[in-house]
């Protein structure tokens, strides 16, 4: 049973590790908006002709907007 | 509206080279995209960052930056912008308050899962001195709890017992500390009658509800504040150099403007040209122009129609006529006294029946038993007879509601609005913009047909007008092409006229306006004339419908307008409206007067003459196209034209409320089961531990099952 007096402290140590992670992150900006990141990731970074996407999205948006 | 005063307004205060702009028309993933690549092709903007979810875009620029050449792009890319100014910007406003709720959540989240794991083998039976380790661990983890997440309560509480209104958090805190203090003292005393697992963990529900509530709420009020009455704009000042262009807010009594067409008013002020056509139906709800002749008073918040014209300064901001309703609106809503809903009723009576329960109790059962079990009893039910339903069923069941309304169009800034809009009784519409669209159609004409070369020459003679009556005639005539006009010229307040052919052609109003409801104007040839054509502010698709529909749910429906009495008199007979409640010629005072009549009346409209009416009315709702004044006195705004949202909002409001009644219901007969144990002395801890948890995941089903 020795071994708890190990394990408990670490689990705490980690649990902390944990807190403070997510409490530099939350100052840092990380969560002030979740919605336009989960969408980005639909965008392609490399190699995109910018002129062809342009239009459709463009003509896209009008559609939906009209 | 590229002046070094006009960017410096919009500037963001603690970064030079940024501003948020509000852009409407974002609908997915590729306009994220469309506008952050515009910096590859924009060498004057170096970074656009978009914020999704609050229509929102970050754009960092270099110092030859034009907002109105930003705003042109965006138009180009199908998407309408406006820059916003340090207030306007709730996001940023919001942000630090946020990130702290979030960070309080968190800690109280990982605390209460914690001591989950280390209650769990003092329930599977540990005893000794591991499981006085372990409950020694808890308490620790529980530390955070008490003096950092539960912050927010403690100030909650510590109002509601200023002002002498008591609200959830004073039961809040009461449960938390005494469980705390019972926990500890027991934990000291070496007994088993420990809760800080029930209690974390009840504290982590409600702080993670409430954030959701918040979040909703803020979304709706960033959406709702986008247009301004009168906007941020440039005037042109004329002064003996020539003329200078000023920022609105900076304008002073006596200055000369020269207003644009299409501008909106800035000040009040006399007319010093000739004559001017002026749209004032967002002031007092007409719905034809204003024609103004030299030296007559022209209002700010009013629209300059066709020709552009010079007046003078007389009264700016708070004095104008427009910012007296904003002021007598600021003191209204601070003297209204504040709705207490059904769910804090409860809430106060709650309070009161367990603490005097649980003083009795103690006493009873001290003088019966001994006063030892009795402390333990009587702690044990205000733990256990925490308003569960009451502290995250109700602002769940808002929350849900609220999203839902806004899947609908529908934003509602405060969730009390559902149960106020169940008391309705009557419902006042207001007639311009709200009943009917707010443009002119053409209702009949005379003769009955009209050829096609006579309808040229009229579009030819209207072609640049921006007067209402020329859109009418585009909009009826949209496929024939419009005649060539030579010696065109526009008449302010007489009409339009011109050659064709080697003929006089002109188009004038007619007096018999007035007689049946609607606006007359004929069509002449030298001095002969060749037809009548009759106009009226057309009724949105779905008016008929939802009156109909409203007048069988037993409403009494009414109107207020500031329009004249026969066109108003012609919608309510289009739209079968009792004549007893067809109120015309309103100004906003007596909108207000009539409002303070009727109980629980709901009053729906847009212009800022309704602004007073719509703070007073038990319900007040704003339409899509309204001015910000509307907005802000308004607790509910449509977003979608049409009345069809007034139904639905109906339609949410009862589902919700039956929620709300169920969670109470169900959690009344929790906590007088749960309490009737803890006075018996069946309740401990592992007891606790299943009931609690359980009956706050039932009332989170039930809410979600509800609302689906």
């Amino acid at each position: 049973m020795n071994i708890i007096l190990f394990m408990i402290p670490l689990a705490l140590i980690f649990a902390g590790g944990f807190v403070a992670a997510f409490l530099w992150a939350s100052s840092r900006g990380q969560f002030d908006d979740l919605e336009t990141p989960a969408l980005r990731i639909l965008i392609e970074d490399k190699n995109f002709d910018l002129n062809t996407k342009n239009d459709e999205s463009n003509e896209g948006s009008k559609r939906g907007v009209t | 509206m590229d002046t070094e005063e006009f960017k410096s307004f919009y500037r963001n205060p603690n970064k030079e080279s940024e501003y948020t702009f509000y852009v409407e028309g974002l609908q997915c993933a590729s306009c994220i995209h469309l506008l952050e690549k515009i910096p590859e092709f924009r060498p004057d903007i170096t970074t656009v960052e978009v914020n999704f979810g609050l229509s929102i875009v970050k754009v960092n620029v270099t110092a030859d930056f034009k907002i109105s050449q930003f705003l042109e792009l965006l138009e180009e890319l199908g998407y309408k912008g406006a820059p916003l100014s340090e207030n306007e910007n709730l996001a940023d406003k919001y942000k630090a308050e946020n990130r702290t709720s979030l960070k309080r959540i968190a800690v109280a989240g990982a605390c209460t899962g914690n001591i989950m794991l280390f209650v769990v083998p003092v329930y599977g039976g540990l005893t000794g001195s591991y499981a006085t380790a372990f409950n020694w661990i808890s308490f620790v983890l529980f530390l955070p709890i008490l003096f950092y997440s539960a912050i927010p309560f403690y100030t909650g509480a510590w109002n509601s017992l200023r002002y002498r209104v008591i609200n959830v958090d004073l039961p809040i805190v009461i449960a938390l500390w005494t469980g705390f203090i019972f926990s500890t003292v027991n934990l000291v005393l070496d007994k088993t009658e420990i809760y800080y697992d029930s209690t974390a963990s009840f504290l982590f529900l409600i702080l993670s509800t409430r954030f959701l509530v918040k979040r909703i709420q803020q979304k709706t009020l960033s959406d709702s504040s986008l247009m301004s009455f009168i906007p941020v704009q440039n005037v042109e000042v004329k002064t003996e150099h020539g003329t200078v262009s000023k920022l609105s807010l900076h304008i002073k009594v006596g200055d000369t403007l020269v207003i644009q067409p299409n501008q909106i008013i800035p000040a009040d002020g006399v007319l010093l040209s000739v004559s001017a056509d002026v749209d004032i139906s967002l002031l007092n709800g007409e719905s034809l122009p204003n024609t103004l002749g030299i030296g007559m008073n022209v209002h700010a918040g009013t629209r300059c129609l066709n020709k552009s014209f010079l007046m003078k300064v007389e009264k700016v901001s708070s004095d104008t006529e427009i910012g007296k309703i904003v002021s007598t609106l600021e003191n209204d809503s601070l003297k209204k006294t504040p709705f207490v809903t059904f769910s804090e009723n409860i809430a106060q009576w709650l309070i009161a029946i367990v603490f005097s329960l649980s003083v009795i109790a103690f006493f009873v059962i001290g003088a019966f038993i001994n006063y030892d079990e009795a402390l333990n009893r009587a702690l044990a039910l205000i733990v256990i007879a925490c308003p569960c339903a009451l502290a995250f069923g109700t602002p769940l069941t808002y929350a849900l509601s609220l999203r839902k309304a806004r899947d609908l169009g529908i934003l509602i800034k405060n969730g009390n609005v559902f149960e106020k809009v169940i008391q309705i009784k009557t419902i006042f519409f207001d007639k311009t913009g709200t009943l009917t669209s707010g443009h002119l159609s053409i209702v009949s004409n005379f003769p009955h047909t009209i050829e096609d070369e006579w309808k040229a020459i009229i579009l030819g003679l209207e072609h640049r007008s921006t007067h209402p009556l020329a859109f009418a005639f585009r909009n009826a005539w949209s496929n024939i092409v419009p005649a060539k006009i030579t010696n065109q010229e526009e008449i302010i307040g007489k009409g339009v006229s011109g050659q064709f052919n080697n003929s006089h052609y002109s188009v004038e109003s007619s007096q018999s306006r007035g007689e049946s409801g609607y606006m007359c104007v004929k069509l002449k040839k030298d001095d002969a004339t060749l037809a009548y054509f009759y106009f009226a502010d057309e009724l949105h698709p779905d008016t008929k419908n939802v009156i109909k529909n409203l007048a069988n749910k037993n409403y009494e429906i009414g109107i207020i307008s500031g329009d004249k009495y026969n066109i108003v008199e012609k919608i309510a007979d289009d739209v079968k409206i009792n004549k007893d409640l067809v109120f015309a010629e309103c100004t906003p005072q007596k909108k207000l007067d009539i409002i303070k009549d009727f109980p629980f009346v709901c009053m729906i409209g847009d212009g800022a003459n309704d602004s007073l009416a719509l703070n007073q009315a038990h319900v007040g709702i704003s339409v899509k196209g309204s001015v910000s004044l509307s907005h802000n006195s308004s607790e509910v705004c449509f977003t979608r034209p049409g009345l069809q949202s007034l139904v639905d909002l109906i339609k949410i409001s009862r589902r919700s409320q039956q929620i709300l009644k169920t969670n109470l219901a169900f959690a009344l007969l929790y906590n007088f089961l749960g309490g009737s144990l803890a006075l018996l002395g069946f309740v401990n801890p592992l007891v606790a531990a299943i009931l609690m948890p359980i009956s706050s995941l039932l009332i989170i089903l039930n809410t979600y099952r509800g609302l689906k």
